[in-house]
């Protein structure tokens, strides 16, 4: 992909509420039950683990799915 | 009231900048507070969807009007982030809804709130303040910050250190019940003695860092936020693991000096720094392609690191040789784990391609550091035993 066919990233879904007050998120608001439901939606069951490695010589070579390390 | 909120932006800049895999402090930055807006939201859903949950809601939100970037920085703590997402899937777990009551109280500590109490209520004889300790007394009961303190009270304690004026701080939690996440047996907590060794271990970790990898060091200081340790195998493997729910946090076998440390802490906070990217921009479409793409991440850092101490001044006193040995074998890896995943590759999004053409850029450069012919060997062949021994 060109440099030029890759815009700045906008993620749709996910509102930037970092600088509010969590008083204020507490009001009903029915866009943040939205994307507070679809978050809860997303999240993996149960909790992923992302690596999990054992020492780098062990896995070298493998391409086992289960090892990210 | 109905508020009007922005989505979240990543800059084509910040974007390319984590795809490279390199050291970056700035994006790191818009990545916590990405977790921010996330953690604020689980805590809604998970404060909305529970009405015995009113008084902790009301000492919240008094916590966050008087300092939100103190409660910001505990809700976004790794087991902190960890428990909200396991709490949200499923509020009818008493156990996992009640833990709320002692966010509120840990908050309440962090924002100095004195003599502000919650009904807090032990599971197996122990309640855990998160990020700041374990209160190891049974028996349900009103408890305020001021209680956290006396024989019972397991403060959770900080790697901590300064070399060069640069200054790192990382909470060693031994006692969340949430940090036991990845299924490998944690380690209990640690004795005085035990603590002091880890300690060295990570002092001589951040000195290396910092002398040989400032920018590295720097995106560690301000993204690394919880080391949790594993019971080591008899083995003696050094054994890590992070989650994509906790960024910024990570289990880990204790290792046995600064350099292994200092490879510890920058391969996980890869996959950290990749969870988050993805979670906000989906890079793959399938879980072993995400696999792939994650070693390849971590690799290549690993890769640099090594490259850098391998070229360390002053020299540092036999690094030169284990770096330039370890140095070609990581490189050995990365290659071989890179003939599995083609740019083009299905599996990859439009992000997911960008993503690789960085790493790409950054392999041709590692691709440049000349290595002696025999230690390139002896990599080659390290290389071939280990894929026969794991296959």
């Amino acid at each position: 992909m060109s440099a030029e066919g890759f815009a700045d990233l906008e993620f749709i879904g996910w509102p930037d509420v970092a600088s509010a007050r969590l008083s204020c998120l507490l009001n009903e608001d029915p866009n943040l039950d939205k994307a507070a439901q679809d978050l809860v939606t997303q999240l993996s069951e149960p909790p992923e683990v992302m690596s999990g490695c054992k020492e780098l010589t062990r896995r070298t070579g493998s391409f086992d799915p289960n090892s990210t390390c | 009231m109905q508020g009007t909120h922005q989505a979240h932006r990543l800059l084509r800049s910040e974007f390319d900048l984590l795809a490279s895999a390199r050291a970056a402090p700035g994006p790191v930055r818009a990545l916590k507070r990405s977790r921010v807006s996330r953690a604020l939201l689980l805590l809604r859903y998970i404060l909305d969807g529970s009405p015995d949950l009113r008084p902790a809601t009301r000492l919240l939100s008094e916590a966050h009007d008087i300092n939100p970037a103190a409660v910001n920085a505990l809700l976004i703590s790794p087991w902190l982030s960890l428990w909200a997402a396991v709490c949200a899937r499923d509020l009818t777990q008493r156990r996992h809804r009640l833990a709320a009551n002692a966010v509120a109280l840990a908050a309440a500590a962090r924002c100095g709130m004195r003599g502000r109490a919650m009904v807090l209520e032990p599971y197996d004889g122990r309640i855990m303040i998160p990020t700041v300790g374990l209160l190891a007394r049974g028996g349900p009961g009103r408890v305020t910050a001021e209680d956290l303190d006396g024989p019972w009270w397991w403060p959770v304690r900080s790697l901590t250190c300064v070399h060069s004026g640069r200054r790192i701080a990382i909470p060693l939690d031994d006692v969340d019940p949430y940090r036991g996440f990845h299924g490998a047996p944690v380690q209990s907590r640690l004795t005085a003695v035990q603590f002091d060794a880890v300690s060295g271990s990570f002092r001589e970790a951040w000195r290396l860092l910092v002398e040989q990898c400032p920018r590295r060091a720097a995106e560690l200081a301000g993204g690394l936020m919880s080391i949790t340790p594993l019971l080591s195998g008899d083995d003696g493997e050094i054994r890590s693991a992070t989650s994509p729910e906790a960024f910024g946090g990570l289990a880990t076998t204790m290792p046995v000096d600064g350099v292994e440390f200092a490879m510890v802490m920058v391969r996980e906070f890869q996959h950290s720094k990749l969870s988050a990217l993805c979670a906000l921009a989906p890079l793959w479409r399938s879980k072993p392609v995400c696999a792939l793409v994650h070693r390849i991440y971590a690799l290549t850092a690993v890769a640099a690191l090594w490259r850098d101490l391998k070229t360390a001044e002053p020299a540092e006193v036999g690094m030169g040789e284990r770096a330039t040995r370890e140095f070609a074998f990581v490189r050995a890896q990365l290659r071989r784990a890179l003939e599995g995943l083609a740019q083009g590759d299905p599996g990859l999004t439009a992000a997911g391609r960008r993503l690789m053409s960085r790493i790409d850029q950054t392999m041709k450069s590692l691709a440049r550091v000349s290595v002696p012919a025999a230690i390139e060997a002896q990599a080659r062949e390290r290389l071939a035993t280990a894929s026969l021994a794991a296959s």
